[in-house]
């Protein structure tokens, strides 16, 4: 069996590691990007529900409107967190 | 005795470097202006070189005064070159002289140098001119090694001149030798070097010694063409000495030939000639040829007269081939004349003197050297081919490491390139994600926002003119309360102000309701028309209460909220009449699918009415209006004791 020449041999291994090298950077780099991906999706998911909710609650509101009884008062519910 | 005629005085051409060689310059005289004004230096060194070799060929006396100012300049300047160069130049003045003593001091005094130098081309150049003496004193032992080194010192300088004449004086060697095939070997390589070099020295020697061997090979006419080429080129050049050595062997071929008249003309310009150069080897040379010349016309007198003073002169310089011709002549001269004690002494002579230059040990020398420079020369070959495979091999071996670095390099620039592309995917999909959910997030923000405005702006609303409203109805109520004394009518009219200003509450609050609520599902609106039936079917116990709903119907079907809204009221309306005015038993509210639209009746069996008769009430335009209000159909259709059906058909909207 031919054995590789010296040359060659550090430079597979050169190639080699500087590739593992690389590969556990961009690993790395990508698992941190992700995260605060993850953060920022949790971040606009809680402004969504808190939206979605605030639309539910004056859904409810509306829905509680009796037409016999005209219950206005109740039906609109104000939310004055709701910043407009 | 005959002896052999091969050896007849054939005059080959040793070529001495920088002396019998294409050293005259064209314009002398310019070159001796020169040399009068330049500084003592260098160049001026090389000029007394050049001059000096200059005047060897064409006028040889004044060649001397030239070499040895150029050596003494050179030893002051400590220039060694210069000193051996000019050393070498005044060794061929000597030479010429036919001085070899003189000529051997001088090439050894410039073999000092150039051995201290280790210079090469003084190696190739002196060595050459010594052997060149040794070759004339038929010392061939010593010509030969001296011959090799100095080929040798040609190679290594890759000086194609000076191996085709280290190739000639080799070749000529081996003639005297008596080895023809390895002359003619190594004359036949030396003139394909001059002839490919154009070199004229070169080619005079050349065409010369090949005239030699055509001579040995006894074809006279091509010998006589042979040397007429030399002979051109040599006069064209002016070298007397060359011109000399050409009519002589011209003339030997004619005596071959057996043409005596025209081989005496040519011995006679050649002896001539060679008088005016005072080249004394060549006038001992040509002595013996004419002596030869008249032998075998057989005038012995004459003869013996040109061979003994080719003898004298041969004697006096040791020029031992001429010698040897000589003997061999005289001993056949003798023969001639009937003297055959001096015929067997000169005879004697010449075979002594033949044996001393031809011994085997002689032979063996030169063989051994040859080899030995043979065998050096394939040893240097076998070297150069393992270095040269070495190279390669290095090379291959280069070559492979640039292509696996090359290889490796595109391996990391492709896997770099994935992976910054793997990268930017993730952050464009995540980018994409975030802009979707920002998007989602503003689009809900703005709508909750316009919602929750609207509602407050509605909330203003119903309080600030709900409450005004309310103030009315309070007010009229006070006023009613106030002044019990009115009469009917203005209490009837305050009563329906007060009932109209309520009424006007109760659509406002329903406006404000459908403003902010924007759909009510068919499933929504069943429900609160259930809870309202509920409702009256509590207010009032006597009357049967059916609601029937068609199972085609889609009971997710969107109304618009004020279209919910009127439908509702519309139903209320109705059943309200009904409960008021028809006295009926059983009130049936349905609602089914019709073509494209909701069918909604509210059928009761009651008293009915005669239309024609009763105008329409409120209630009866209220519900007209709202059926309007929402593009749909409503129709009241009674007879007297027949029951009432109001009908209200609605267009679905396309979904």
């Amino acid at each position: 069996m031919k054995v590789m020449p010296l040359d060659q041999l550090v430079i597979v291994l050169t190639v080699i590691s500087i590739s593992i090298g690389m590969w556990l950077c961009f690993f790395l780099k990508n698992n941190q990007v992700n995260q605060l991906h993850e953060q920022r999706l949790l971040i606009l998911g809680d402004e969504l529900a808190v939206n979605k909710l605030q639309v539910l609650i004056r859904k409810k509101g509306l829905d509680s409107y009796k037409f016999l009884s005209h219950n206005l008062s109740e039906a609109l519910i104000i939310q004055p967190e709701i910043n407009i | 005795m005959k002896r052999n005629n091969i050896l007849f005085g054939i005059f080959f051409t040793f070529i001495a470097s920088y002396a019998y060689s294409q050293q005259t310059v064209k314009n002398i005289d310019s070159l001796l202006i020169v040399l009068n004004e330049s500084p003592a230096d260098t160049s001026k060194v090389t000029l007394f070189r050049k001059i000096a070799a200059h005047y060897n060929v064409v006028h040889l006396d004044s060649a001397k005064g030239f070499a040895e100012e150029g050596i003494v300049l050179a030893k002051k300047l400590n220039y060694t070159d210069g000193q051996w160069e000019n050393l070498n130049v005044l060794g061929n003045y000597y030479e010429r002289k036919t001085d070899y003593e003189n000529a051997l001091i001088n090439y050894d005094a410039a073999m000092e140098l150039i051995e201290a130098a280790n210079s090469i081309k003084g190696i190739a150049v002196v060595k050459n001119n010594i052997a060149t003496i040794h070759i004339r004193k038929g010392e061939y032992q010593k010509a030969i090694p001296l011959l090799f080194e100095a080929l040798k010192a040609e190679e290594i300088l890759k000086n194609e001149n000076g191996i085709a004449q280290a190739y000639n004086n080799i070749g000529i060697v081996y003639y005297y030798m008596q080895d023809f095939d390895k002359t003619t070997d190594y004359l036949t390589k030396a003139l394909l070097i001059q002839e490919g070099l154009g070199n004229f020295d070169g080619l005079i020697n050349g065409y010369n010694n090949v005239g030699a061997i055509h001579i040995h090979q006894e074809k006279y006419k091509e010998a006589i063409k042979d040397y007429e080429k030399a002979l051109s080129i040599s006069t064209q050049i002016d070298d007397k000495i060359n011109q000399a050595i050409e009519l002589s062997n011209i003339g030997i071929c004619w005596t071959k030939l057996r043409d005596f008249e025209k081989a005496e003309k040519f011995y006679n310009r050649s002896l001539a000639l060679r008088d005016v150069i005072e080249d004394t080897n060549g006038k001992a040379n040509s002595l013996v040829n004419m002596g030869e010349l008249f032998i075998e016309q057989g005038e012995y007198t004459k003869a013996e007269s040109y061979l003994k003073g080719g003898l004298d002169l041969a004697n006096q310089y040791d020029l031992k081939k001429i010698k040897e011709t000589a003997f061999a002549a005289l001993s056949e001269l003798y023969e001639g004349k009937g003297d055959l004690k001096r015929s067997n002494s000169y005879l004697k002579n010449f075979i002594q003197l033949k044996d001393s230059i031809l011994n085997e040990d002689n032979a063996r020398i030169i063989a051994e050297v040859e080899t030995k420079y043979e065998s050096e020369k394939k040893e240097n070959e076998i070297l150069r081919q393992r270095a040269e495979l070495v190279e390669k091999d290095l090379e291959v071996r280069q070559k492979n490491t640039l292509i696996y670095g090359a290889f490796g390099l595109a391996i990391l620039l492709g896997l770099l390139g994935y992976l910054v592309y793997n990268q930017q995917k993730i952050k464009n999909n995540q980018v994409k994600k975030e802009g979707e959910l920002k998007s989602a997030l503003v689009k809900i923000e703005t709508q909750n926002k316009l919602q929750e405005q609207r509602l407050r702006i509605s909330r203003d609303l119903h309080d600030n003119i709900g409450s005004q409203l309310t103030f009315i109805i309070s007010s009229i109520d006070n006023l009613k309360y106030g002044f019990k004394d009115m009469g009917d009518k203005l209490s009837g009219k305050l009563s329906g102000i007060s009932d109209f200003t309520s009424q006007t509450i109760y659509e406002l609050r329903d406006t404000i309701w459908a403003m902010n609520k924007n759909n009510i599902t068919f499933e929504d609106l069943q429900a609160r028309i259930s809870n309202f039936i509920d409702t009256a079917k509590i207010a009032s116990e006597k009357t049967r209460f059916n609601f029937d709903i068609d199972s085609n119907i889609n009971v997710a079907y969107l109304f618009t909220s004020v279209e919910g809204m009127n439908i509702y009221r519309i139903i209320q309306e109705a059943v309200n009449n009904a409960l008021k005015y028809s006295e009926a038993s059983e009130i049936i509210v349905k609602i089914s699918d019709g073509e494209n639209s909701f069918i909604i009746s509210i059928n009761d069996n009651g008293k009915g009415f005669d239309k024609e008769k009763i105008k329409d009430g409120n209630g009866i335009l209220n519900m007209e209006k709202r059926g309007r209000e929402i593009g749909a159909n409503v129709e009241i259709n009674s007879l007297v004791s027949n029951g009432t059906t109001v009908r209200i058909e609605i267009p679905l909207k396309d979904s």
